[in-house]
């Protein structure tokens, strides 16, 4: 199927210049119809000429009356006649009716003689005398001749109102037919404007149609890159974890200091690679729209831990992580993929600096986690690219810069979470990038507590010392979800311990019951076992957090 | 029963015909009356001499027409004044006759919509027989566009003697 080709822009311009056109001759012939019908209603003079005649009859009538019968009425009727034929005769000259009596009458001059008469025997100026028969003889003589001559100038303006009306009739028929050839040319172009529009109409919806297609040959490009994408990551990370084990039981090998270096360097090379490997996937998982983020609780610390971790991986194990005094303890959301925000972001803006400056610090506000990344003013000579950072600049996805691939990755799970990166106001000398994500604190009715003791004596000791109806015990092995450990620090082999309970009871607070010897292991030390009032509080304080 | 409530009807029809001729008795046209009016069915006529209608509010109407030169001031009272005297302002058309015998049907809406005057002056001077008066129906031509039309230009009707009703 082939396209269209579009209407010419000149085509266009040309129909409507046409339409225009006709339409302006099409209201200027209305016009002249209008202005036509006019000049019939003024040039109607018949009326008044014959009414000259009429009247001029009537006067001689009421004097010949007068003649008859010398009364009263009957001079009254014969001076009432005079004036109105005298109104008759002498509306011509005045006005539009006026003056075209008066071109009708130009070359005879009849009607000037009947005035000239008229005012010669007004008899309001000079009385007429009944007795004088001979001068009234002569009156009704010369009134006679008058009343041939009006006769014969009404026929003139009959007749040349006749061919005036027949020139108006000519006038209009010409109008008429030129309405009617306006009106065709104006239903030809009519027609050639539904053409072109139907044309034009068709040409769209083809392209639409090719439009879309592309679309969604587009969309499955993608979709099969993303697919590719995935299913490369995955197969990358099976291999990348057959190296990172091996790794690991070598560094507990006995090695010398150069070796033990070596596989420091090679197990944070690949642990970093197992991190873009897990950001490319979840990137292409945003992308598709598949991906699923986890919405459960976790503990804030545990995401500083975390982060902290991971940073360690990338080398930038200085860079600083901390949680805000009075945030939650628990919030929720997906743990490993705000993890991957912050490391992103952070391992991107440390690029170039002392880590040791840089600080990562959790707050909560308002059913918001923010994570705040700064840095020292002194650094901001390092640059940062806030541009690539932020995503401002608009790049073709050919032309990333593979600098620009974590603040991608990062900017693409803040989405993902519904949060917000911005660049914060420069406060206390820093530089500041806030990361906002919504994470509801996880408030606890009942607060699941396991007892790790040496002896099941000193277990019933602290189950008797914390009973209450908001506290569960939760023995060992049953499976059920635990929100604090706690955990007698006089037990024997804490490292193993301590990693064994992690993997069991992931998310739970772990609490010392006794100094440690390894307090990194726990997030709340009670230095006194026996001090069970303060104990309570540091269990129950979870509830109102 | 049926008969005795027709006698009653005949009686008060009796009634209100002679109570209507003594209340508007007939008043046929006398030696100083300049216009008559006639109602319906011509039961109804009043005589208006000139006095009549120069008692009425009287209007200025500054005009063109096509029977004189250039803008004239016409004075007399509105017309719908002088048909409401006898009520035929109430009706739908009127008819205008001339001394001429010549007549034109006109809706009295047209008198509501616009102050037409019946002129008995022309620039102060009063409208004499031989000038188309002393009656002369003008309409404000000047201030509407609309009245330019023939059919009102038609309706200028001078040396008017009676106003019937149709």
């Amino acid at each position: 199927m082939t396209t269209p080709r579009p209407i010419p822009r000149y085509l266009g311009i040309l129909v409507l210049l046409a339409a225009a056109g006709f339409a302006a001759v099409g209201f200027l012939t209305i016009r002249k119809d209008i202005d036509n019908l006019r000049i019939i209603s003024q040039d109607n003079t018949q009326w008044s000429a014959s009414q000259m005649e009429v009247e001029l009859l009537r006067f001689r009538m009421s004097l010949a009356q007068l003649r008859r019968s010398a009364t009263p009425e009957a001079l009254d009727e014969m001076y009432e006649r005079f004036d109105i034929l005298w109104s008759r005769v002498f509306m011509m000259g005045h006005g539009q009716v006026g003056e075209s009596l008066r071109r009708y009458d130009a070359e005879h001059g009849s009607v000037a003689a009947i005035a000239d008469y008229l005012s010669e025997i007004d008899p309001a100026a000079r009385p007429l005398h009944l007795d004088d028969a001979a001068a009234l003889d002569r009156i009704e003589q010369r009134l006679s001749d008058f009343q041939t001559e009006l006769r014969e100038y009404t026929l003139r303006v009959v007749r040349a109102d006749g061919a005036a009306s027949e020139r108006v009739r000519e006038r209009i028929q010409s109008s008429a037919r030129t309405t009617a050839l306006i009106s065709v040319a104006a239903v030809l172009i009519s027609v050639l404007s539904l053409f072109l529009i139907l044309r034009e109409n068709r040409r769209q919806s083809d392209l639409v149609r090719v439009v879309r297609r592309s679309a969604e040959q587009a969309e499955q490009a993608s979709r099969a890159k993303s697919r590719f994408l995935t299913m490369m990551s995955h197969e990358l990370r099976n291999p990348l974890n057959g190296i990172l084990g091996p790794l690991a039981l070598l560094g507990q090998a006995d090695l010398v200091e150069r070796q033990r270096r070596l596989v420091a360097q090679a197990q944070n090379s690949g642990r970093s690679m197992l991190q873009m490997l897990n950001g490319m996937l979840d990137y292409g998982e945003v992308q598709d729209g598949r991906i699923h983020l986890r919405n459960e609780p976790f503990r804030v610390s545990g995401l500083a831990d975390a982060v902290q971790e991971s940073l360690r991986a990338e080398g930038a194990g200085r860079a600083r992580v901390e949680v805000a005094a009075g945030t939650p303890e628990r919030v929720y959301g997906d743990l490993d993929r705000l993890r991957q925000v912050y490391l992103h972001l952070a391992v991107y803006m440390i690029e170039g600096r002392d880590p040791a400056g840089t600080l990562i610090r959790f707050t909560h506000c308002e059913g918001l986690l923010v994570g705040e990344i700064s840095f020292p003013e002194e650094d901001s000579e390092v640059d940062w690219r806030l541009d690539l950072l932020m995503g401002l600049s608009e790049v073709a996805p050919d032309q990333v810069a593979s600098e620009a691939l974590r603040p991608l990755i990062a900017r693409a799970l803040i989405a993902a979470t519904h949060g917000v990166i911005l660049l914060a106001e420069v406060s206390d000398e820093r530089r500041v990038i806030r990361v906002t994500v919504p994470a509801r604190p996880e408030r606890l009715e009942r607060i699941r507590v396991h007892l790790e003791t040496r002896s099941e004596a000193l277990a019933t000791i602290y189950r008797a010392a914390l009973k209450s109806d908001r506290v569960v015990f939760v023995a060992h092995g049953s499976g059920e979800p635990v929100d604090v450990v706690l955990v007698d620090s006089t037990t024997v082999g804490e490292a193993p311990l301590m990693a064994r309970l992690r993997s069991t009871f992931p998310g739970a607070l772990f609490v010392s019951l006794g100094l440690p010897q390894s307090p990194q292991f726990f997030d709340d030390i009670v230095e006194t076992p026996n001090d069970m009032s303060r104990l309570r509080t540091s269990i129950l304080g979870r509830l109102a957090s | 029963m049926f008969s005795a409530s027709r006698a009653v009807s005949r009686i008060l029809r009796l009634t209100l015909v002679i109570g209507l001729a003594a209340a508007v008795p007939a008043q046929s046209g006398t030696a100083d009356t300049a216009l008559e009016l006639v109602g319906a069915g011509r039961s109804q006529t009043l005589g208006l001499t000139l006095a009549d209608l120069a008692a009425l509010p009287q209007v200025e109407v500054r005009t063109e027409n096509e029977f004189s030169d250039g803008v004239v001031a016409y004075r007399g009272p509105l017309v719908r004044d002088v048909l409401a005297k006898l009520g035929l302002d109430r009706l739908q058309n009127v008819r205008f006759v001339a001394v001429n015998d010549y007549f034109v049907d006109i809706p009295t809406s047209d008198f509501a919509d616009y102050d037409a005057i019946l002129a008995m002056e022309a620039d102060g001077t009063p409208l004499s027989r031989r000038d188309k008066g002393p009656l002369w129906l003008m309409y404000p031509i000047s201030d509407n566009a609309a009245l330019r039309d023939p059919v009102y230009l038609r309706r200028l009707i001078w040396q008017v003697i009676r106003i019937e009703a149709l």
